[in-house]
């Protein structure tokens, strides 16, 4: 027999259906409402609307596509992201099938015309013992009856965000048979919400029940945006064993918290486990609002999900987020930047000393900050991305970047001076002989060749100070234990192939882009406020995520200057061995020893061994994500170390591994990019869309399976690599 | 410092160099080989490709493959007179929705007719190890018994990825 089961359920008679019907959440509220809990009206999609919606919009082998696009392990938190972007879009702008939206008016048409709503993820595997997503699919309140099918989809879209995806791996559900239901129900407005745990959450003593509590919503609670009194109780009879209720006591007396006490260990006696609410309203007014198993107890061991978790702040962190940085930590930054201490010239081993303290101390915080704010700042960009394609849907999910590209970053602004030093070189008949001598002869002495360019002519002094300045501004940059500064020549070579390339211009497109930004706000409509917010972070979190590394490289560069003065001074006194090598992150090492006159003991390092077997596959086509569209052949060149920068020719594709700001200088040379990290935002993508340069990144091992003089074609409409030899 | 925010991110799951990637694949085709029963084979005459379905075997270093066919056969004409032939082995039949979960490996080589009594029995027992219900079928008089040496293998899984070889 075939059992069609129905797509809408009202809540009420959700108890007795199966979790992967109404999933988890509903069926808990289901429960209680069963044993006389009040709890808000409402209805729950079923996981067959869900599949009803998949089916008739095609949206399998969108999801198919996209996740087995790479094997999951080898996929970056971006990637994911990327990946759940392009899925969220799918389904904005897939159609919600007629008969559903007539089931749910239906459903609807009693509630007053003002009600509102609230729109819940009920995963199907959500809330049962062990498969706790808290706080991972997406939930919409105060939702207009005329929102209420777009809030439903983005919710069956929230089965797949980046951050579903992240445990559905570890968890090993298959993406591929995962459901959602959807809770719907009216909103209730109190004047107190709290949650309650009938073990403590922080501390997992079952003796102990904790209750949180706030005036209001409850979302501003969960979303961490007040913080809540909390009340412990002895768990055997209500007895209050702690207390910061104060602003809130006129609500609190003995009777109401033991009438609190009891409706929430009666609840627990129903399900059996301790369990995580969520209520509104106290005594007569107590209304449940999701009852679910507690999972804090066995804290997540794993401190690199957490920290992964940390990179999607809530809308309100990201807010906070943003005014700190651009009021205090930014300033801050460049200041310190800007009293930089230089290496002392002459002065005394005392002084030398407390400079390569500070220094270093000034590393380690904005080290520190680096992690803990700009980094997950960088999620600015993909929430202003998600807002605006919630407005605009448009066909192209990454066609905010327009509206972010134009921001004036480092990065730019060096690629910038570096092209107006080409062109010097190219327009300069005097300049070009002295430099291309230089490298045709294999000439070492970079200063004696600064001085023939100055003494050539005017324009040959002009360029000397030119290249100076952009040594100056742009290149004290520690990258990779070295610093660009150290080698002028590279720069001056890849000068000489930027001046030897024809077109070089940027593609301009500001007054497309113009029309974009007057749409955007146009369909703002009243949110214009918001929408303007939402820009300014999104541009902010464009900006630093280049800024940040070449500032950091800025200050790295300094404590490098005294790293190598300081390894200098001990070998000069027999403390460090001459052939010994040092590492920036060693400063402290180096510090102590200067000031205790103490030996620094080699490293002993064991020589990796290298397994040389003969490869017996060919990679023939190799799949990465679109990062940058076109089509481009040429010949391989892998770029693993500064001095492979000095070989490129212009025209080849550049393979990397993975690019940061500080040397997305070179991609101006590139006929294609192709990169092993990826991401739609990766620093490399961003300068190679601007520049019109084919892109495909995510290419796993792409270093290893090309090798140089391959000759390769990057497709960055599909995102394909076709090598051959 | 930076490596952490530019790795893979799962954790529990040491990543594949390029050596141990290669392991894996050449499993996944020994596999493939394995599992599927059938496969497609092209032939040609007069410039006209030919394609038919044929249970097939493959030796242990996929070097050979193995199929029977009744000497009356269009195919067995075409390739005695051209024989320069294809096969392609998938798994589209196991998983027909998943765009990215079908693989296939395409073979291009020379056939032979086996005459050989001695080769003709190995061939055989190679045969009949995966379809042992063909025994009637391949001790038949009219049947013949074609061995295709591999010149190139393609291998192509997750729509595009194409890794290739040679044998020799």
């Amino acid at each position: 027999m075939v059992s069609t089961v129905s797509s809408l359920i009202k809540l009420q008679e959700c108890h007795d259906k199966p979790i992967p019907v109404v999933g988890g959440k509903t069926r808990n509220l289901a429960l209680a409402s069963q044993s006389g809990y009040t709890v808000p009206d409402g209805f729950c999609l079923t996981s067959n609307a869900y599949k009803d919606f998949i089916k008739k919009n095609r949206l399998e082998q969108i999801l198919n596509l996209e996740l087995y696009r790479k094997p999951f392990e080898q996929m970056r938190w971006e990637e994911l992201w990327d990946s759940g972007l392009r899925i969220r879009s799918a389904f904005l702008k897939s159609v919600f099938p007629d008969d559903l939206k007539e089931t749910i008016e239906t459903q609807i048409k009693n509630y007053p015309e003002d009600v509102l709503f609230s729109v819940r993820s009920s995963a199907t595997e959500e809330d049962a013992e062990g498969h706790s997503f808290a706080g991972i699919h997406d939930s919409y309140i105060n939702v207009h009856r005329s929102d209420l099918t777009e809030k439903i989809v983005l919710v069956w879209a929230s089965l797949w965000n980046d951050r579903s995806l992240l445990y559905r791996k570890e968890k090993s559900l298959d993406p591929m048979e995962s459901s959602m239901a959807v809770l719907v129900q009216i909103m209730n407005h109190q004047a107190i919400s709290g949650l309650a745990f009938t073990k403590n959450p922080l501390t997992g003593n079952k003796n102990e029940m904790v209750i949180e509590t706030i005036s209001g919503t409850l979302d501003h609670l969960v979303d961490n945006i007040k913080t809540p009194e909390t009340l412990v109780l002895h768990k055997a009879d209500g007895a209050v064993l702690s207390s910061t209720v104060s602003t809130l006591q006129d609500f609190f007396d003995k009777q109401t918290v033991l009438d609190l006490y009891k409706k929430i260990i009666q609840l627990e006696e129903i399900f059996n486990y301790p369990i995580d609410v969520e209520w509104t309203g106290l005594n007569h007014n107590f209304t449940l609002l999701q009852v679910r198993p507690i999972t804090f107890g066995k804290k997540d061991k794993d401190n690199d999900r957490q920290w992964y978790l940390s990179l999607t702040p809530s809308n309100q962190k990201l807010i906070a987020l943003t005014n700190k940085i651009e009021n205090q930590l930014l300033p801050e930054m460049l200041s310190d930047i800007e009293n930089l201490p230089s290496l002392p010239d002459g002065s005394t081993e005392h002084s030398f000393n407390d400079l390569f303290f500070s220094i270093g101390e000034s590393y380690e915080k904005w080290k520190r900050i680096y992690w803990s704010d700009f980094i997950p700042f960088a999620h600015g960009i993909r929430k202003f991305g998600q807002y605006y394609n919630d407005l605009l849907k448009p066909d192209d999910p990454f066609a905010f970047i327009d509206l972010l590209k134009n921001e004036p970053i480092l990065a730019k602004e060096r690629n910038k001076k570096m092209k107006e030093l080409a062109l010097m070189i190219t327009e300069t008949p005097l300049i070009y002989e002295a430099v291309t001598d230089f490298f045709n002869n294999n000439l070492s002495d970079f200063n004696q060749l600064l001085e023939n360019i100055r003494k050539t002519s005017h324009d040959g002094a002009l360029f000397a100070d030119a290249f100076e300045t952009l040594l100056k501004d742009h290149f004290l940059l520690f990258y990779e234990q070295t610093s660009f500064s150290e080698h002028p020549e590279m720069i001056l070579s890849v000068l000489l192939s930027l001046s030897k390339m024809n077109q070089i211009e940027d593609k301009k497109l500001l007054s497309s882009e113009e029309n974009q930004e007057t749409t955007y706000f146009q369909m703002a409509g009243q949110n214009n406020q918001e929408a303007k917010d939402w820009l300014k972070i999104g541009r902010l979190s464009w900006k630093l995520r280049d800024d940040d590394n070449i500032l950091l490289a800025k200050i790295e560069q300094r404590l490098w200057e005294f790293v190598k003065e300081a390894s200098d001074k001990l070998r000069h006194l027999s403390l460090l061995e001459s052939d010994s090598a040092v590492a920036l992150d060693q400063w402290k090492t180096l510090h102590q020893a200067l000031l205790k006159k103490s030996i620094i003991p080699k490293k002993v390092t064991i020589p990796e061994t290298q397994e040389t077997s003969q490869r017996i596959l060919k990679p023939r086509q190799l799949l990465g994500q679109p990062s940058s569209s076109g089509v481009a052949s040429g010949r391989a060149r892998i770029l693993t170390d500064l001095s492979d920068f000095t070989k490129v020719i212009p025209g080849e594709i550049l393979i990397f591994d993975a690019v940061q700001p500080q040397m997305t200088f070179i991609i101006s040379l590139a006929g294609g990019i192709i990169e092993r990290r990826g991401g739609m935002l990766v620093h490399s993508s961003i300068i190679a869309r601007e520049l019109g340069i084919p892109a495909v990144n995510g290419v796993s091992l792409a270093t290893e399976l090309i090798k140089n003089g391959d000759y390769v074609t990057v497709n960055g409409d599909l995102g394909i690599i076709v090598v051959s030899r | 410092m930076r490596k952490k925010y530019d790795e893979p991110m799962f954790v529990n799951v040491t990543a594949c160099d390029s050596q141990c990637a290669e392991k894996e694949t050449l499993k996944e085709i020994q596999k493939l080989c394995d599992d599927q029963n059938f496969a497609v084979l092209a032939t040609q005459g007069d410039g006209q490709p030919y394609t038919s379905l044929i249970s097939f075997s493959v030796n242990d270093s996929l070097t050979k493959l193995y199929f029977s066919t009744p000497s009356q056969t269009r195919k067995f004409n075409l390739l005695e007179k051209n024989h320069l032939v294809s096969v392609l082995i998938d798994n589209r039949s196991d998983l027909p929705t998943g765009l990215n979960q079908i693989s296939g490996l395409t073979i291009t080589g020379t056939a032979k007719v086996l005459s050989d009594e001695d080769q003709i029995k190995k061939a055989s027992v190679v045969l009949l190890d995966k379809h042992p219900y063909l025994q009637r079928f391949i001790q038949s008089s009219t049947t013949k018994i074609i061995e295709v040496s591999a010149e190139h293998l393609y291998y192509v899984r997750r729509f595009q990825e194409v890794f290739e070889w040679s044998p020799r």
